[in-house]
């Protein structure tokens, strides 16, 4: 049990931590794989409290889909590499 | 703020100073409001002892699908799934008419970014990938019975491997900023918005179906697909779940390619009217 909050504990504060990167950083690149990264983190937090199909969907949707949009439009604003 | 605060007025004063006493107030009434609900995860609470065991001992038998999610998703509550689909295929539509109509040609074979990140390495991975990606995104459709996953998921999947590759490899048509010697591939928009227009029409075309053979509407009962009505339950939302999944892959493709499209040299939207960017 100790065990299990420590791993959410981590995952919680690596989210925050993915999180706040994303929104200090200059590049839109970066920030869109922070956002991807912290996406990643969600979906493993979800199947760590059982919720599979959840987790499943944020993988997809955030951890992939939303990462390829948001860095196609990153090139598309064309300020990706300021 | 500027160096010099912007005059106050009285009528300013009175909003904010309602508006500082309106949150406290309101945050507690939520946070004690709160306190009420069941604990989380309470095998008391009336969601634990009414209608998780009814799904649970059920959903299986009643509609043959060992995933009791999708049972959920695609068959108790079809209509609600119905809803989201639409919301998905709304939201492809949005983004059509606000960036497309910026200065985008539908008619585009198979668009890619105008700048394509082709690398050696981009270009590799992404041959190694995109088959694997595809074939899973089909895999998990069909076992969304039994296993988490299902149409959306599996939508999800399909069209992002596609506008991967497009996104690595660039745009198939002449002219285009293309590195790579692999023409990008896909659906162009006009097919990606038939494949969602498909995927919505057919999911309310299987509710319609079963209201005439006598049943209710996304009741799949009464549909003549054989006798045992757990197997009948099963094909329908089999043919649900693919029919969520050319919604959602359709509407994929279409956020991209009106990102993507219609993009000159110089990024800026080909008939916008705008000059080159500084």
């Amino acid at each position: 049990m100790a065990e299990g909050h420590l791993i959410s504990i981590g995952l919680l504060a690596a989210m925050v931590v993915s999180a706040a990167c994303a929104l200090a950083v200059k590049d839109l690149l970066t920030a869109a794989a922070l956002f991807g990264a912290f996406s990643f983190l969600t979906a493993t937090w979800f199947a760590l409290l059982g919720a599979v199909d959840v987790a499943f969907t944020e993988a997809c949707v955030g951890g992939a889909l939303t990462t390829i949009l948001f860095v196609s439009t990153a090139f598309r604003t064309g300020r990706s590499f300021d | 703020m500027g160096a010099s605060p912007p005059p106050r007025h009285e009528a300013t004063r009175v909003r904010r100073l309602l508006g500082a006493a309106a949150f406290p107030a309101l945050f507690t009434g939520l946070v004690l409001g709160m306190a009420e609900l069941p604990e989380f995860g309470d095998p008391a609470s009336p969601a634990s002892t009414h209608v998780s065991p009814r799904f649970i001992e059920d959903a299986a038998a009643e509609t043959g699908a060992a995933n009791m999610v999708t049972a959920v998703l695609a068959d108790y509550r079809g209509y609600d799934t119905l809803g989201e689909t639409a919301v998905i295929f709304a939201a492809g539509l949005g983004c059509l008419v606000i960036l497309a109509a910026a200065g985008g040609r539908p008619n585009l074979p198979a668009a890619g970014m105008s700048h394509p990140f082709g690398s050696v390495i981009l270009d590799t991975a992404t041959r190694i990938l995109v088959p694997v990606v595809l074939l899973f995104a089909v895999y998990v459709l069909i076992h969304g019975h039994i296993s988490p996953g299902g149409g959306f998921q599996g939508g999800v999947l399909f069209g992002s491997g596609l506008i991967m590759m497009r996104l690595v490899w660039g745009p198939a048509h002449e002219g285009g900023a293309r590195q790579s010697d692999v023409p990008a591939f896909g659906p162009s928009l006009r097919s990606s918005l038939i494949l969602a227009c498909a995927g919505i029409l057919g999911y309310a075309g299987i509710g319609l179906a079963a209201m005439a053979f006598g049943g209710e509407f996304l009741n799949y009962g009464t549909l003549p697909l054989g006798s045992d009505p757990a197997h009948v339950r099963e094909l329908a939302t089999l043919g649900i779940e693919a029919a969520v999944f050319l919604t959602v892959a359709g509407t994929v493709g279409v956020l991209f390619d009106t990102i993507s499209i219609g993009m000159r040299e110089d990024g800026v939207p080909i008939g916008s009217g705008r000059g080159p960017r500084e």
